[in-house]
């Protein structure tokens, strides 16, 4: 199971902060990114009072139009402050658990940078901690 | 997580006191061996300045009046009739200046900032937010509780997108003093009412009734709790603006107007 991007969203949809492990497809990995907006909007109104803040929604985005040989699977995290968590896989076979685990500590790193005070909201990213931290994070599974 | 209370008062108090220091030293100069604040402020409020400050106003509006008179005067003589312009004589009245205006705005953005983190914070364990009455209810809860160690005692709205939020011990102006004069003033001025009896027997906390000027001062400690719930509304999601009431010394009255974006 090889994680192939994580993208972190603003309020208004603006891109915060992108990591993607392979540099060539860079602009590819943004344009899935880009196109998961759409879903984030579709599974908002659908969740029930009673299910949990973590919206997995789960997409698999076949690229039969783009490269017949890959296909990925697109995972988000909507959390209560608006800011939008995603995640492209490149295996198919992936427990729901350690998705969850992973966007969970994804938002905790989140959390701790916005609450950094020489951080300024809606501005992308730049801090080192943040981005070893997930490569951390990245480096365990 | 589990902010120390102590810590955030003496930010707060030491963010007003420098800003308060800041907006006095324009008029005079301070002696920076002086370090009881308070005291200069009960003087910069004694009652004989205030009576100089109404006698130059009034001197100035007699001046700009006798201008006017002449102009009319030679108006009527050319014989074209004007309209009175009432503008350059308020201008003296403004209440508050741009450096004022300045400072408190500063003061809602470092509330703003720390509300904005502290919702980020605890907004992550809570279930997703469906209604406007829980996005309230988040921040009269667990932003209090958090920040101030208790909860807002009273929630109410006007169903058209007014909120109320009312602390009966709001804690970061709680243990605010004034001089022993001022203060002699203000108890037997409220000693009178047997309502006040009666409340003080009940809550078993002194609530002091201020003067104008008094009531001036305390609202510079206030800005930053309206800023609090400003940010914390926003990053949940929902804009406003924050005023704040306080008629009585520790009883508050926050009120959130949501900007409806149509």
């Amino acid at each position: 199971m090889k994680i192939v991007s994580i993208a972190i969203l603003g309020k208004k949809n603006n891109p915060l902060y992108v990591y993607v492990s392979n540099e060539e497809n860079k602009r590819k990995f943004e344009y899935i990114i880009h196109t998961s907006l759409d879903f984030f909007e579709e599974k908002v109104p659908l969740i029930s009072p009673l299910s949990k803040k973590s919206t997995q929604n789960q997409n698999d985005m076949y690229l039969g139009h783009l490269f017949p040989t890959e296909d990925y699977k697109v995972y988000g995290y909507l959390t209560n402050t608006n800011y939008k968590l995603v995640c492209i896989i490149d295996d198919s076979e992936i427990k729901e658990q350690e998705m969850k685990t992973l966007l969970n500590n994804l938002h905790t790193i989140l959390v701790d940078t916005i609450c950094n005070p020489f951080y300024i909201t809606d501005e992308p990213i730049t801090s080192k901690t943040f981005h070893l931290k997930i490569l951390d994070l990245i480096g365990k599974k | 997580m589990s902010v120390s209370y102590s810590l955030l008062e003496q930010i707060i108090f030491e963010s007003v006191h420098y800003v308060i220091r800041t907006v006095h030293s324009q008029s005079k100069v301070l002696d920076p061996e002086e370090t009881n604040l308070r005291v200069k402020i009960a003087t910069r409020f004694n009652e004989k300045e205030e009576e100089e400050e109404e006698e130059e106003k009034k001197k100035k509006e007699k001046d700009i009046e006798k201008d006017q008179d002449k102009e009319n005067q030679k108006e009527k003589e050319n014989g074209k009739k004007k309209k009175q312009e009432n503008v350059p004589q308020l201008e003296f009245i403004s209440s508050k200046t741009d450096i004022e205006r300045n400072i408190i705005n500063r003061l809602e953005i470092i509330g703003y900032r720390l509300g904005e983190r502290t919702a980020e914070r605890i907004a992550k364990n809570k279930p997703r937010f469906q209604e406007e009455v829980e996005k309230m209810r988040f921040v009269a809860k667990d932003i209090w509780t958090a920040l101030f160690g208790k909860m807002v005692k009273n929630l109410r709205t006007n169903h058209q997108g007014k909120w109320m939020f009312q602390d009966d011990d709001f804690k970061l102006i709680r243990n605010i003093s004034f001089t022993l004069s001022e203060e002699l003033q203000n108890v037997s001025h409220q000693q009178n009412t047997r309502k006040n009896q009666q409340k003080q027997k009940q809550t078993n906390t002194t609530n002091i009734i201020m003067t104008e000027s008094q009531k001036q001062i305390l609202q510079s400690y206030l800005y930053i709790p309206c800023g609090i719930i400003r940010g914390a509304l926003s990053a949940i999601g929902v804009e406003c603006t924050v005023t704040v009431i306080c008629e009585q010394l520790p009883d508050c009255v926050f009120t959130a107007k949501i900007i409806n974006k149509k």
